[in-house]
């Protein structure tokens, strides 16, 4: 009667335990999926980011050689050239035009917390890309400025 | 005199136009840099 006893509080402790790792497993499987499919949106949302700056990027790209084109061919090469054979051109002002840059990407990226799924690396370079194009931008924007407020009007005085 | 000083706005101007075109290269250059970066870690 006791051996009996015994065997059925056995075979009761053994369904427990069963059940148990049952409910572990079941549970540790929904995190695991939970987590594949945290990866995967991280991942779709990381692409959805490289191809915004890559497409931010490229239009910077047409902006600024469009810009830069136009200085060159109206004012930059016909002086250098007229100045390389002696002559005196005229001065034109520097317009730098639409040689831009637009920050409003990466911007609204770091305000919808883009930077949870995103490299260090990109990171880095995104920082690094923005500050060597804002020095250089700025520049140029002096060297405008300089021109068109200082040289130009005073060019003909002492 | 008055030349002289003409001549040096004139170089003054030719300096300034040489540093925007080298400006405009390194521009386009890390423009280009960022380009192939975000290309490749997209590939």
């Amino acid at each position: 009667m006791g051996r009996s006893l015994n065997k059925t509080n056995l075979r009761k402790s053994l369904d427990y335990l069963i059940q148990l790792l049952i409910v572990f497993a079941g549970v540790y499987a929904a995190f695991f999926l939970d987590d594949v499919k945290t990866q995967q949106r991280n991942q779709q949302k990381r692409i959805q980011i490289y191809h915004s700056l890559l497409k931010q990027a490229e239009q910077d790209s047409i902006e600024m050689s469009q810009a830069f084109s136009m200085l060159d061919s109206v004012v930059i090469t016909p002086y250098l050239t007229a100045y390389e054979k002696g002559l005196m051109p005229t001065l034109k002002p520097i317009f730098l035009g639409s040689a831009a840059y637009s920050t409003r990407t990466w911007e609204a990226i770091l305000a919808t917390g883009g930077l949870d799924v995103l490299d260090l690396k990109l990171i880095e370079d995104m920082e690094a890309y923005y500050l060597q194009v804002h020095n250089l931008i700025d520049r140029m924007k002096k060297m405008e400025m300089l021109c068109i407020q200082q040289l130009l009007p005073n060019f003909d005085k002492d | 005199m008055k030349t002289k000083k003409l001549n040096e706005k004139y170089k003054w101007y030719m300096q300034s136009l040489e540093l925007i075109q080298e400006i405009s290269k390194a521009l386009l250059e890390e423009n280009d840099k960022l380009l192939r970066s975000l290309r490749s870690q997209l590939k």
